[in-house]
């Protein structure tokens, strides 16, 4: 319901080119909801799934607010969504009259999903680093064309644009737009599919902000059941109620479980209303006796794994959850080596340039009061931007090596005699130029030279 | 065998059974061994299900892992799972699961071409080999056998078209158990319950008054006692539906615990 | 299958793979059951491993023998089940209340 939340966003949402967006394979209408939802009919376009929910711990993934998912559910469609993702492509036209042009691809790897046109075609599963458009652009774009003919196939080089997107996922090309835009270049807009399944890590919340991440997905034969044949979507903790005091969802559970056994929607407000469309607490108590549970929505359950009866009785009734657009495939992140900034030649940042994991300032101080030296110096030197450096020992300032001669030299003192080679980090070097530039001399003083 | 002494052998006593009904009794046992049946009927009997989808065109509203999802859970009759290979063992075929042991090919052509929706269904579905086919499709034709036919059956949905709308598609069944994944399940749901044994205590009953314990027995929600018409005494109703809820039976003073099975919704016959 | 134990033979860890709570849970029945056996217990020590861990101790016997025996045990405790079961289907079938159910549809 909320920005976050998935479901159908509006009903022209598979015409649309938004650049990301989130779908909900299977959304449907919350049992309990308001008088203020109806009004505004919030509840014509779903955004979650009513799930039945047991308040229990199970297994110790589900601590911390996470909540842990019965295998089978999933596979029956829970929580699955789709995730649509816009790539566009431009055709450039260059000052000299020359434009990129698409050529017909010849069977080459990476190529499989393009068309005869050069352009992957709708339908097409594709992986990373697969080719979306055959791309040429010309080599030359800045002279005029002197030759009559206009330019032959060795004038281009090619300029491929690829996917770019997390490897295990099956990926698919959902749409393909042609259209020009407003400096008349030819562009393609792919929109990308993904079908996601929820995984360990993604995030799920009911309406009443109790949001958690999947802990662990457990098979159906190891989740608690009822006399019933009633096995729950979703286990979630009880340690997330009584400093949040979320009275709303108890009576949500209550009131799902009252709504499903007697067939009809309810309003969910904690007073009940003269309409007669919500009920009080013990109106809903009534129904569920009624339909033979326990007036307080607890059941007795059997523990999945050793058949044996649970040693309570457990508060379970379905809830109206949704899935929440953060999730892991889009988050995860690990580098080993990788890309490095040219100024500074420590890793990038961001997961999107392949980032490293930055040692922080705090991290930093923790390893320097346990006395980690070796960790620190790794860390902070080897594993960043360690730099070889030739220091003159008389005047302190940072000489060259010359690979012809294969000596090092000091340029202020002009000679090579005192020199001394040491490591530093490339920032260090690059702070005392800088200094330098500003007219401030750093001078370094060696202790062993 | 010497560890003959402490064996035991269970009992099993059938209460009902319908084609997609089952409840049994199994006594003198323990509970894991139920569990044991429990967890096999859900997550171990093999059965048959789509699982390789190869869609030729499909220009409806649902994108094709969608209608492949559906495809999957659409519940296919069994029977001949247990002669099947599973298609990672399989060495007629080199591991691409396609051949006649380990696969049943299944063909889908819709089109629709009239102005109202068309609903593409499990009856679209063209299997190659007759004995697997929707469980639905085959329910219905039986009936339609012994004329308990209702046309206004509809199989399960797929996937609605629109004028012009085109699915066809190829898709590939195979065997494989519900561990993998729940469209091999062949229990809609597998549950067992410990049956009370209800003792009433005649020697306090007698010393109520009619007006207590006609209140006594409406002190059950679920309706588990009656009152005898003639002798005014309080029966316990055996098939109640609801003389399984255990704790409202707390309260009484003796109750043991023979062993009871309910196995509800095996949508057709699994051999196991 | 593999056996990681001591050199003392009462007492054994049994490392089942691709094993869960069906097995385990009902071979410790079986093994419980035994008059030989002290101690017994299972564990999966981790959740993304098919692997069951089985602890036996026994009074004297080999533990590795004990365990063959419970298993034994519950193959013909299967194997009787399955008879009884299929027993009593093909009794009810001819009992009138299915005859009778059978006409109600």
């Amino acid at each position: 319901m909320g920005k976050q939340a998935m479901g159908n966003i509006a009903y022209n949402q598979l015409s649309r080119a938004d650049t990301l967006l989130y779908l909900l394979a299977y959304p449907q209408r919350p049992l309990l909801t308001t008088r203020t939802i109806e009004l505004v009919g919030y509840d014509k376009l779903g955004a979650g799934q009513n799930a039945t929910v047991a308040v229990m711990s199970y297994s110790g993934y589900d601590i911390e607010d996470a909540i842990v998912m019965n295998k089978s559910s999933l596979d029956r469609g829970f929580g699955r969504c789709i995730a649509l993702k816009k790539q566009t492509v431009v055709t450039e036209k260059y000052s000299n009259e020359t434009s990129d042009r698409i050529v017909r691809p010849q069977n080459e790897p990476r190529k499989q999903a393009l068309d005869d046109d050069g352009i992957a075609s709708p339908g097409q599963i594709i992986r990373k680093h697969d080719i979306l458009v055959n791309k040429q652009s010309p080599r030359n774009k800045r002279d005029k064309i002197t030759t009559s003919l206009g330019l032959r196939d060795i004038d281009y080089a090619p300029s491929n644009v690829s996917y770019k997107g997390p490897e295990g996922e099956t990926t698919v090309v959902d749409r393909v737009t042609l259209y020009t835009d407003k400096d008349d270049r030819m562009c393609i807009k792919f929109i990308i599919r993904q079908v996601r399944r929820p995984e360990i890590g993604d995030k799920f919340s009911s309406r009443h902000g109790q949001k958690g991440v999947v802990g662990t997905i457990v098979q159906q034969e190891d989740f608690p059941f009822s006399e019933r044949g009633i096995c729950p979507d979703l286990i979630m903790n009880p340690h997330g109620f009584p400093s949040r005091m979320t009275i709303g969802k108890m009576i949500e559970l209550l009131g799902g479980k009252a709504g499903v056994s007697s067939g009809r929607f309810h309003y969910g407000s904690a007073f009940g209303e003269p309409s007669g469309h919500a009920d009080k607490v013990e109106d809903i108590s009534r129904t569920l006796v009624e339909h033979g549970f326990n007036y307080t929505g607890k059941d007795f359950l059997y523990s999945g794994i050793t058949g044996k009866p649970l040693q309570a009785y457990i508060f379970m009734g379905p809830i109206y959850y949704q899935k929440l657009k953060h999730m892991v495939l889009d988050k995860m992140h690990a580098r080993a080596s990788g890309p490095r900034m040219t100024l500074t030649r420590q890793p990038t940042e961001g997961r999107a340039r392949d980032g490293g994991l930055r040692l922080g300032e705090m991290e930093r101080d923790c390893l320097i009061a346990y006395g980690a030296s070796m960790l620190i110096y790794e860390r902070l030197m080897l594993s960043s931007d360690p730099y070889q450096v030739q220091v003159c020992t008389k005047c302190g300032l940072l000489g060259y090596y010359n690979h012809k001669l294969k000596t090092s030299c000091c340029s202020m003192c002009k000679t090579g005699k005192n020199m001394s080679t040491m490591k530093l980090p490339y920032a260090c070097k690059l702070l005392f130029q800088e200094l330098q530039s500003m007219n401030v001399v750093p001078r370094l003083k060696l202790t062993e030279a | 065998m010497e560890g003959v002494s402490y064996q035991r052998f269970p009992k099993i006593k059938i209460r009902e059974m319908k084609d997609d009904y089952f409840k049994f009794e199994l006594r003198e046992t323990d509970a894991s061994m139920a569990n044991a049946l429990r967890r096999v009927m859900i997550a171990e009997v093999p059965t048959i299900a789509i699982d390789l989808v190869e869609i030729e065109a499909n220009s409806s509203v649902l994108n094709d892992e969608f209608i492949a999802h559906r495809l999957g859970l659409i519940p296919l009759v069994s029977d001949d799972a247990m002669g099947m290979r599973f298609s990672r063992d399989c060495d007629a075929c080199d591991g691409d699961g396609q051949c006649e042991y380990c696969s049943v090919e299944f063909h889908l052509n819709v089109r629709c071409d009239s102005d109202q929706t068309l609903d593409v269904t499990s009856n679209d579905l063209r299997s190659t080999e007759p004995r697997v086919i929707p469980v639905d499709v085959a329910s219905r034709s039986l009936a339609s056998e012994s004329g308990g036919y209702d046309s206004q059956e509809r199989g399960i949905i797929i996937v609605k078209l629109r004028r012009g709308q085109e699915l066809r598609l190829r898709a590939i069944a195979r065997k494989g158990i519900g561990k993998d994944h729940a469209k091999w399940s062949p229990a809609a749901t597998v549950t067992f319950l410990y049956e009370p044994e209800i003792h009433i205590n005649e020697e306090l009953m007698e010393t109520l008054t009619l007006e207590e314990k006609r209140s006594w027995v409406e002190s059950s929600p679920t309706k588990v006692f009656d009152i005898d018409p003639d002798t005014y005494q309080i029966d316990y109703r055996f098939n109640s539906p609801a003389a399984n809820w255990l704790h409202i039976f707390n309260g009484l003073p003796a109750f043991k615990f023979p062993l009871h099975i309910l196995v509800s919704e095996i949508p057709y016959k699994v051999n196991v | 299958m593999e056996h990681g134990s001591l050199t003392d033979l009462k007492n054994a860890t049994f490392s089942l793979m691709d094993e869960d709570h069906t097995l385990a849970n009902s071979v410790r029945f079986m093994l419980n059951k035994d008059p030989r056996v002290e101690f017994c217990g299972y564990s999966i020590p981790h959740p993304s491993e098919n692997k069951v861990n089985i602890r036996v101790q026994t009074t004297g016997d080999a533990a590795k023998d004990v365990l063959k025996d419970s298993l034994q045990d519950l193959i013909l405790m299967c194997q009787h089940v399955r008879f009884t079961f299929d027993h009593s289907v093909s009794d009810f079938k001819l009992s009138p209340s299915y005859q009778e159910m059978n006409t109600d549809t």
